[in-house]
């Protein structure tokens, strides 16, 4: 199911509830943020709000990092030792944790990135965690071998191995983790759904359609989390509190960002620039203008209204885009 | 002027004709002769040939692309480590190169249907599409890669030509999509949707699922050849034939509009390819990619016929059956119409052609409309090649195009043969032949590659042309090839270098196993030791049995000069003959093969094969599937099977013809000198380190010397602890000594084929040869290269 729909005319409220005219036009765009120029692929955002906002990405051997204090953006200093960055999440502006390749992981303290030791060289793609003695960090080889997850204890990472019985589709990688509350979830390859229960991570079914990469997960309460995929053909898994359901809407092509702050809708992006709000209720897409040709890899909203979204180039010559939204809120 | 039953189709060309053209305009007079309609301009050629409308620029980039597509990847070029084909022309080489292949070149695709019903392809030594590889040189793979036990849904795949790709990727999305009828509204019993590849509309591969040529490129390249390589950069993409650049993000913004996209091209693959085969990724430059895919998309549209009276009677018939529902004649494209007879949307087949292979939104059912142009040339048809004639593919369309051959089901026998006039003269006919000689082709001289050893008389040449036109001949379903399996589906299907009737590369080696037991023995699985590379059953891999464990590749040797050494009488075998080591105790034994009935084997890797009679009879039933008739004191070949087709399958005067052809093919001529000096030195060096002990130079014939440096023994030359193949009286590390006469143009070496060079291929000789190899690692480099520079003239 392919919908279009560009305009979309809003009744914003004011304070006291009085219905106001929204402004006259209200488009969807999506424009840079910064100049990216010379910079790495982009590949995860997160932040605490909207003057506080991380962008990690890099290259081949040399990680990087953004940050936006609500008027500019500034490479921070990460430590050499830091590969290409991809993907980041906190708890506070001085607390804060980001994972990449070949084993990177730091811990970003207010004042400086350091590394973390990981124990692996392996690629690490997705890091979550409920507070900062319980984090989890997930990755894996893509096509080797078998996923890697890894617990943080504020101290130091115990690697979890998934045994078959956790992973029948033979995953390789597990790319992102997300949770709320009760529920904590990580997704990867081969459309593979896996759930913490008491401790223990179970694999879940995703249905038929659930037979391709899941790259990301976002939620906004125990049952309402969107999960988004798909390489070649995009894929829409959403938790309803008690199962997983998937979606290949026809025509769009693989997904790779999904952020949610409200339960009716899911911003998301992926391959060839590709942005658009995903609504669970009719499982309909509305897509926005394409500004980039860069996949957009990641998606986050600052609370405020304000989206940003990133992707890039994972290969040489690396090159990334970090992208604002503004309209459509 | 009441010439037609459609009025409508009529008006176009009487629209078309109306139009007028000037008459010195002989390109376009011949494109309104076509009832469906005009065709755009300069986009006609015959098959393989550019299109017209290419720049010389362009013409200078399309040869270059032909030659990629010709270029043979070694190892060290990053073929594999697990593979199908060692070059692209290898699946697209029918009737001329850019095209199809016979069934021989058929491939696998597997997939995982879990018990939530979700679809995963299957790998294959790595991930490969879906695409099961069927070789692999490789420490740690298999000669036979090992597939997943979990597979449980299998589909075969047919090459597909690649004539007019350039043109359907300048097709817009608009108007493919103007024929889609999902719910098939009008009521006509036929739908249609497109197929969508990253977001895009799909157009190319069976089932549409590939929407850009360079992705359609780099997927099989890695898939079926393990070559690697890095997407194209923007520059390149922006010279392409068919602009690639701008990217999707500028196809998808007009003035805010998202989604309205004229094509997809700029949404090739975007990220590099790698593997772990120890060569450095990009294994394929960009250039080279470049100069690929910009020979691809200049390839012309088949080039149509003039209309004739019968064929324009086999249009009206085409129109009425309901074909260009689907097959629809001409597509609007920037040049002009295209007439690819075919609407490009996936298709609900029906149920005897579904085979379960989904493909990004297709689903096992559901097909391409695979476009009619050049149809004539490019047989077998339908997705696997089940379908040998145009007529047997009508009879196979089930599913949407059920009402149209049912249609088909009622014409008589006059109109089915305007039906397939029509068809027949969408492109190709002039150059369609019943395997890849092209027509008209002359017998080469005597003494040439190819050609008789001697003059042959009016009668001999002509049973020489016909035996050389058996074995070039493509045999499908309807003959009984394959039934059930086959490894080719012609003699030349695997003999072909230099011409035909020469070696084969190692994408058609045969592959032998076995199971060796705790005792150390050899035991032959129930199917026998080949394990054959395709099928016509559809539904399976050719699983080797699940104990099996010892795999072998078999290259293809040439089949040069058989008269000559079957000519070599069987006293000069047995004098050679040292089988104790004792008669010369010099390490080096040699033993006759005796094979079925007491008769000495000369013919096979492991001199399995006593005459070229019985050679023909085990090569028709083994390699092609094929039953013969019985001949007086012949034991080899099959003479019924269980197929429904009459036995015997090849006829006698077939088998007779074609055992004339290989016993009367000279010997391979020697290479013109290069450096006379060094090749006298390297003749001397051969000598010195032994290598004469076993690659005898001369042995006496009927017709005199015969040069084929060879004792035609069994010679143990592997090491010791190496698990192989018995065969006839050949142990497991025995082979025959391989006549070295053609070495020069008949790469790749060894009975595995994975010795691309004549150095890596002594340096792989091992058990009796361990002594001379030794010598040969000893010596200078000069002597070295005067020895391959001798060897390079044979």
């Amino acid at each position: 199911m392919r919908t279009i729909a560009l305009v979309v005319a809003l009744v914003a409220c004011s304070k006291d509830g009085e219905e106001t005219a929204a402004p006259p036009t209200d488009v969807v765009q999506w424009e840079p943020a910064f100049d990216t120029s010379g910079m790495g692929a982009m590949s995860g955002v997160w932040g605490t709000g909207p003057d506080d906002v991380f962008v990690v990405g890099g290259s081949d051997g040399a990680g990087e990092v953004h940050h936006f204090d609500g008027s500019s953006w500034t490479p921070m200093t990460v430590p050499a030792e830091a590969d290409l960055v991809v993907w980041a999440y906190g708890f506070a502006p001085d607390d804060v944790f980001a994972v990449g390749v070949k084993g990177t992981a730091m811990h970003y303290d207010g004042a400086a990135w350091t590394m973390l030791d990981t124990g692996t060289t392996e690629d690490l793609w997705g890091v979550f965690g409920f507070a900062n003695d319980d984090v989890w960090v997930v990755g894996g080889n893509w096509g080797e071998d078998v996923p890697l997850m890894l617990h943080w204890d504020g101290a130091a990472f115990t690697p979890y191995t998934l045994d078959p019985a956790q992973n029948d589709r033979g995953a390789t990688s597990i790319f992102k983790v997300w949770g709320i509350g009760s529920k904590l979830f990580a997704v990867g390859e081969k459309g593979l759904i896996v759930q913490l229960v008491d401790g223990d991570w179970q694999q879940v079914s995703g249905g038929a359609e659930a037979n391709d990469d899941f790259v990301s997960l976002w939620g906004t309460s125990e049952d309402h989390i969107v999960a988004v995929g798909g390489r070649s053909g995009a894929r829409i898994a959403e938790y309803d509190g008690t199962s997983w359901s998937t979606i290949a809407p026809s025509g769009m092509g693989g997904l790779s960002a999904v952020f949610m702050d409200d339960p009716t809708q899911a911003v998301i992006g992926g391959i060839y620039g590709t942005t658009a709000t995903y609504f669970p209720d009719d499982d309909s897409v509305v897509e926005d203008p394409v500004v980039t040709d860069f996949d957009v890899h990641a998606i986050w909203g600052d609370g405020a209204g304000t989206y940003y979204g990133v992707g890039g180039q994972f290969f040489d010559p690396y090159a990334g885009v970090v992208l604002v939204r503004t309209g459509g809120s | 002027m009441a010439w037609t039953r459609t009025g409508w189709r009529s008006g176009v060309l009487v629209a078309a004709l109306s139009a007028g053209c000037a008459k010195d305009d002989s390109a376009a007079v011949a494109l309104i002769n076509v009832g469906h309609g005009p065709i755009a301009p300069d986009i006609m050629a015959p098959l393989g040939d550019p299109a017209p409308y290419a720049t010389a620029e362009q013409l200078e980039t399309f040869a270059r692309g032909k030659e990629v597509a010709l270029r043979r990847f070694e190892r060290e070029d990053g073929l594999g480590p697990a593979f199908n084909v060692t070059f692209c022309a290898a699946c697209h080489e029918k009737p001329v190169t850019g095209g199809s292949a016979g069934m021989y070149r058929n491939f696998f695709l597997a997939a995982t249907v879990d018990e939530d019903g979700a679809y995963f392809v299957a790998d294959s030594a790595g991930t490969a599409g879906g695409v099961v590889r069927m070789y692999a040189y490789s420490d740690d793979v298999p000669a036979r890669p090992e597939m997943d036990p979990d597979i449980n849904i299998t589909g075969v795949r047919n090459p597909i030509p690649f004539f007019g790709v350039g043109l359907m990727a300048e097709l817009d999305e608009a108007g493919l999509l103007s024929h889609e009828d999902i719910d098939d509204l009008d009521g006509d019993g036929v739908s249609g949707r497109a197929n969508y590849d990253q977001g895009f509309v799909g157009r190319f591969g069976m089932k549409s699922q590939t929407v850009s040529i360079e992705g359609f490129i780099r997927g099989p390249l890695f898939n079926h050849a393990g070559i690697t390589t890095d997407p194209l950069t923007d520059e390149q993409k922006a010279r392409l034939p068919v602009d690639s650049s701008g990217g999707a993000a500028a196809a998808r913004s007009v003035a805010g509009m998202a989604r309205l996209i004229d094509q997809g091209q700029a949404a090739a693959p975007s990220t590099p390819l790698v593997d772990d085969d120890g060569v450095t990724d990009p294994e394929l430059s960009t250039d080279d990619l470049f100069d690929l895919v910009s020979y691809a998309m200049l390839l012309a549209a088949p080039l149509v016929d003039e209309e004739t009276e019968q064929s324009r009677r086999g249009q009206i018939i085409f129109d009425d059956l309901g074909c260009a529902t689907c097959h629809v004649p001409r597509q609007a494209g920037p040049r002009g119409p295209v007439p690819l007879y075919s609407d490009l949307l996936i298709h609900d087949m029906g149920e005897d052609l579904a085979d379960g292979i989904q493909q990004m939104e297709a689903e096992g059912y559901e097909f391409r409309t695979q476009p009619l142009w050049g149809l004539s040339a490019v047989g077998p048809y339908l997705h696997d090649g089940r379908a040998t004639t145009i007529e047997d593919a009508i009879w196979l369309h089930g599913g949407e195009a059920q009402g149209a051959r049912d249609r088909f089901e009622e014409l008589s026998q006059d109109e089915v043969d305007d039906l397939v006039e029509f068809l027949m003269s969408l492109g190709g006919r002039d150059q369609y032949s019943t395997g890849l000689i092209a027509p008209g082709t002359p017998v080469p001289p005597p003494l040439e590659y190819g050609g008789p050893y001697r003059e042959l008389s009016a009668d001999e040449l002509a049973t020489f042309e016909a035996g050389r036109e058996t074995f070039d001949h493509d045999f499908g379903v309807r003959d009984g090839m394959g039934n059930p399996r086959f490894n080719g589906d012609s003699c030349r299907a695997c003999h072909f270098d230099p011409v035909v009737g020469g070696s084969g590369p190692s994408d058609v080696n045969v592959m032998r196993h076995g199971i060796v037991n705790a005792d150390g023995q050899f035991v032959n699985p129930a199917v026998g030791s080949v394990l054959h590379k395709s099928t016509t059953l559809h539904e399976m891999l050719n699983w080797p049995q699940d104990d099996a464990n010892v795999f072998e590749h078999r290259q293809t040797p040439h089949l040069f000069g058989l008269g000559l050494i079957e000519s070599i009488p069987e006293e000069t075998l047995l004098a050679l003959a040292d089988p104790n080591d004792d008669a010369v105790p010099d390490g080096i034994s040699g033993k006759v093969s005796i094979v079925d009935g007491g008769r000495i084997g000369r013919f096979g890797w492991k001199a399995q094969v006593p005459t070229i009679d019985e050679f023909v009879r085990d090569a028709v039933t083994t390699e092609l599937g094929m039953t013969l008739d019985l001949q007086p004191g012949l034991t080899f070949g099959k003479v019924q099977d269980n197929d429904d087709v009459a036995d015997p399958e090849y006829d006698l005067t077939r088998t007779e013809e074609l055992a004339f052809f290989l016993e009367m093919m000279a010997g391979p001529p020697r290479a013109p000198s290069v450096d006379a000096e060094a090749e006298a030195e390297g003749e001397v060096v051969f000598a010195q380190v032994g290598c004469d002990l076993c690659h005898v130079p001369v042995l006496d014939g009927a017709e005199g010397p015969v040069a084929l440096y060879s004792d035609l023994l069994l010679h143990e030359i592997l090491p010791a602890d190496h698990l192989g193949i018995e065969e006839a009286s050949a142990a497991m590390r025995e082979f025959r000594t391989a006549p070295l006469w053609g070495l020069s143009a008949t790469a790749p070496y060894t009975h595995t084929g994975e010795a691309d060079t004549i150095d890596q291929a002594i340096r792989l000789h091992d058990g009796e040869a361990v002594t001379v190899r030794a010598a040969y690692e000893a010596l200078t480099d000069a002597q070295r290269d005067a020895l391959l520079a001798f060897l390079n003239t044979l």
